[in-house]
C-alpha cells in the first residue's frame, strides 16, 4: 500500500511532463469576470433594477413631478425626514464612539476570558432577530423596567423613556454596535501598538500618545465606519414604530404607511427617492471632508 | 492537457454558479408572481384566498374551507398576506396576472377604496338580495359581505384608576381623566369616526353623515397631550397596555379580551367605540368567479359554521343565527353582538371611499400623530 506522499511524488512529474503551470493565486480578468457575474447579476436585478425603476415610479405614477412637491410641502413628511437625519447623525456619533472602546480593548486585552465575553457583548445583538432586540429594549425602559427600576430605587424617580427619541437612538445604537466594531476593528490590529510605547518613553503622555498617533492612525477607518453605521441607520424602520410609539416618526415608516395604509405609491417612491438622495449627500460630503486617499487605505 | 483541464473545469464551474443563480432569481420571481398559491385557472381547480396567516387560516380552512370542499365545492388554498392584502391586489392587478381568486376579511375601508379602483366583483343582484336576507341590510355590500368584525373599545388599567370612561365622549374629557392614553396610529377612518363622536355627533348617525372634521380635530387636539404613544400593531397596543406604559388605551375589542383573560385587571367599554368590518370579497380578474361566489355563498347559508369560527377565533360574524348559537360568555364579546352593535359608530365608508376626502382626513391624522 503506497503512502500518500508516495502517491503525490509520483503523480507531480506526470503533471510536470503535461505542462502544468506553477499555481498562481491571482484570477485572470476573464476568470474574475465569470466568477463575479452571478453576483453582478444578483446585484443588476435586485439593486440596480428596482433603484431605477423607484426614480422612474416617483417621476411617472399616480401625480407624476407632484409627488415631490407633496413630500415637501407635507409638514409630517418633513418633520419625518429632519428627525431621521438628525437621530442618524446621533446614532452614528453614539455608535462609534462605543464601537471605538470596544474594539480597542477587543485588540489589546491580554485575558482570553475577557476577550471572549467582550466579543459574546459585541455579537449577542447580530444574533437575535429585530423584533426580540426591540423587545428586549421595551423590557428594559418601559415604565415597569429594569432601568426605571434602578432610577426609582436611586431616587430620581421613574422617567418616560420608551415612546421617546432617546428610547429609538437607544434601540438603533444597540443594533449598530457590531457594524462599528467590525470595522474599527481592523483598522486598529493594523496599528502598531508600540507606536504608543515609544511616543509615551519619549515623554508623551498617555492623552497625548493617543491624540497625535492613535487617533490620526484611526481617523479614515472611524469614517469609514461610521459612514457604515449612517447609511444603515437611516433606513431603519421596525426600532422606531416599536420604540418611538408612533411619535418619532422616521422616513421609513412614512414610507411604509403610504405603501400599505394609504395607497399612494407615488408619494412613497417619491419620498424614498429623496432620502436616498438626502443620505447619498450627506455621506458624500462627509467622504469629501476626510479625503478619498485616507480612506482607500483605511477600508483597504 | 492538464492546464486545459484546469481551465475547463474553472470554467464548468462558473457556469454552473451563474446557471445556479440564474434559477435561484427565476424561482423567486416566479414564488413572488404566484404568491404561494398555486391556482392556474381553469375549471376543478383549487381557489386562492388571500388570507392572515397563522391561526386565522386555520379556522378558515378547518369551518369554511373543508366542508364547503367535502360539500362538493372546489378545494382552497390560503396565501399569508397579513395586512398586507390591498397591495398585494393593486399589484396583481397593475401587472395583470390576478393569482387570487377571493380576500378574506379586508378591513371594510380597504374593500371600499378597491371597489372604487374596480378590483372587486359585485355580487348579483339576486344573491345580493337573498345575502341581505340570511345576513341582515348592514353586514352586505355592493361586492361583498362582512366577516370577523370588530370593535374598538375603551380599555382601562383598573389598577391605576378608580373609574374607567364610560363612552367616547368620556374617553376625550382629559379634565376628568388626566390619565395617559394610546391611540392606534394607522386607519384613520376608525379613531377619526370616535372623534367625531367626541366633537358632538350621535353615534347612531356617524354612518350617514359626513364627518364633521373641524371639531373632531378639536377634540383630538384637547386628548394629544395624554397621548403617550400611538400603536401600530394590534400585538403593540396589548403591550403597551401590559407594561403599564400607558393608563387606557382605544384598542381592538378581541385584543381587550384577551387582556382580561390573561388575568389583567381591566375594564372594556365600548359605548360610542368604532365598528371595523372586514369583507369577503372575489377579485376581478379571478379566473373561478362563479365557484368563488358559491364559496361565499357556502359560507353566508352555514350559521352553524360561523359560530365554531367565531368560538374558535374570538372575531365576529355576521349571521344572526351565529349569534344565537353562541354561548352568551363568547357573544357579549363580539361586535356584531346586538346590544354590542347598537351602541358602536359606524364610519362613513363610503365618504372614505372618495380619494379627495381620504387625502383631505389621511394628511390631517399623519400630522397629528407625528406632532
Amino acid at each position: 500500500m503506497p503512502t500518500h506522499a508516495q502517491t503525490i511524488r509520483r503523480a507531480l512529474p506526470s503533471l510536470r511532463r503535461e505542462g502544468a503551470r506553477p499555481w498562481s493565486p491571482t484570477v485572470g480578468n476573464v476568470k474574475a469576470l465569470i466568477l463575479l457575474a452571478p453576483l453582478v447579476a444578483l446585484l443588476v436585478g435586485f439593486v440596480f433594477y428596482p433603484l431605477v425603476k423607484l426614480a422612474i415610479d416617483s417621476l411617472t405614477s399616480d401625480h407624476g413631478l407632484r409627488n415631490y412637491s407633496d413630500v415637501f410641502a407635507n409638514a409630517s413628511t418633513r418633520r419625518a425626514l429632519y428627525t431621521t437625519l438628525i437621530a442618524s447623525v446621533i446614532v452614528t456619533a453614539i455608535t462609534v464612539a462605543i464601537g471605538a472602546m470596544l474594539a480597542w480593548h477587543l485588540v489589546t486585552v491580554r485575558s482570553p476570558a475577557v476577550r471572549a465575553v467582550l466579543w459574546l457583548a459585541v455579537l449577542a445583538p447580530f444574533w437575535m432577530g429585530t423584533v426580540v432586540k426591540n423587545y428586549a429594549i421595551i423590557l428594559f425602559v418601559s415604565h415597569d423596567g429594569l432601568l426605571n427600576d434602578l432610577l426609582a430605587a436611586v431616587g430620581i424617580g421613574r422617567q418616560q423613556i420608551l415612546y421617546t427619541s432617546g428610547a429609538v437612538v437607544i434601540g438603533i445604537v444597540y443594533s449598530m454596535v457590531p457594524y462599528a466594531v467590525f470595522s474599527l476593528y481592523g483598522v486598529f490590529a493594523g496599528i502598531d501598538q508600540s507606536l504608543l510605547s515609544a511616543a509615551q518613553s519619549m515623554g508623551a503622555s498617555r492623552i497625548q500618545a493617543l491624540r497625535t498617533i492613535l487617533v490620526p492612525l484611526a481617523m479614515p477607518g472611524a469614517v469609514a465606519s461610521a459612514a457604515l453605521v449612517f447609511a444603515i441607520s437611516v433606513g431603519f424602520y421596525v426600532t422606531p414604530v416599536l420604540l418611538g410609539g408612533g411619535q418619532t416618526p422616521f422616513m421609513a415608516s412614512v414610507i411604509q404607511a403610504n405603501i400599505l395604509t394609504y395607497y399612494d405609491y407615488g408619494f412613497a417612491s417619491a419620498a424614498s427617492v429623496v432620502l436616498l438622495v438626502v443620505a447619498t449627500a450627506i455621506l458624500g460630503i462627509a467622504l469629501r471632508l476626510v479625503g478619498r486617499e485616507r480612506l482607500v487605505r483605511a477600508v483597504a | 492537457m492538464g492546464q486545459l483541464c484546469g481551465r475547463s473545469r474553472m470554467l464548468r464551474a462558473g457556469l454552473c454558479l451563474a446557471a445556479a443563480s440564474c434559477a435561484l432569481v427565476v424561482s423567486a420571481c416566479g414564488s413572488s408572481s404566484g404568491g404561494g398559491g398555486s391556482s392556474k385557472g381553469g375549471s376543478g381547480e383549487a381557489l386562492v384566498v388571500g388570507d392572515w396567516g397563522g391561526a386565522f387560516d386555520q379556522g378558515t380552512k378547518q369551518f369554511y374551507a373543508d366542508p364547503f370542499a367535502a360539500a362538493g365545492g372546489a378545494s382552497v388554498k390560503f396565501d399569508d398576506a397579513s395586512d398586507t392584502q390591498v397591495a398585494r391586489i393593486e399589484a396583481q392587478q397593475r401587472s395583470h396576472s390576478v393569482t387570487w381568486d377571493l380576500v378574506d376579511s379586508i378591513s371594510a375601508a380597504d374593500a371600499y377604496l378597491l371597489d372604487r379602483k374596480g378590483y372587486l366583483v359585485h355580487l348579483p343582484a339576486a344573491m345580493k338580495t337573498q345575502l341581505k336576507k340570511t345576513l341582515g341590510p348592514t353586514k352586505v355590500t355592493d361586492f361583498g359581505f362582512t366577516m370577523s368584525n370588530l370593535a374598538y373599545v375603551i380599555v382601562c388599567n383598573m389598577d391605576r384608576m378608580k373609574t374607567c370612561p364610560s363612552s367616547i365622549p368620556e374617553f376625550f374629557d382629559v379634565q376628568r381623566f388626566p390619565q395617559s392614553r394610546a391611540l392606534p396610529s394607522g386607519a384613520p377612518i376608525y379613531t377619526m369616526t370616535m372623534a367625531t363622536v367626541a366633537g358632538g355627533t350621535p353615534a347612531s348617525a356617524t354612518s350617514t353623515i359626513a364627518p364633521n372634521l373641524p371639531p373632531a380635530f378639536a377634540a383630538l387636539g384637547k386628548l394629544r397631550p395624554k397621548v403617550k404613544a400611538f400603536w401600530e400593531s394590534a400585538d403593540q397596543s396589548e403591550q403597551m397596555m401590559r407594561s403599564g406604559e400607558v393608563d387606557m388605551a382605544l384598542m381592538w375589542s378581541g385584543r381587550a379580551w384577551r387582556l382580561k383573560d390573561n388575568g389583567m385587571n381591566i375594564q372594556i367599554n365600548l359605548d360610542g367605540g368604532a365598528y371595523e368590518p372586514a369583507i369577503w370579497a372575489v377579485i376581478k380578474g379571478s379566473k373561478h368567479v362563479d365557484e368563488s361566489l358559491k364559496f361565499m355563498q357556502w359560507i353566508a347559508d352555514h350559521p352553524e359554521a360561523q359560530a365554531r369560527w367565531a368560538a374558535a377565533l374570538d372575531y365576529s360574524v355576521p349571521s344572526p343565527k351565529a349569534m344565537k348559537l353562541l354561548p352568551k360568555a363568547k357573544a357579549i364579546r363580539l361586535a356584531d353582538y346586538p346590544p354590542n352593535f347598537r351602541k358602536l359608530a359606524v364610519p362613513n365608508f363610503q365618504w372614505y371611499a372618495e380619494p379627495k376626502n381620504a387625502a383631505a382626513m389621511n394628511q390631517q391624522w399623519q400630522n397629528y400623530v407625528r406632532g
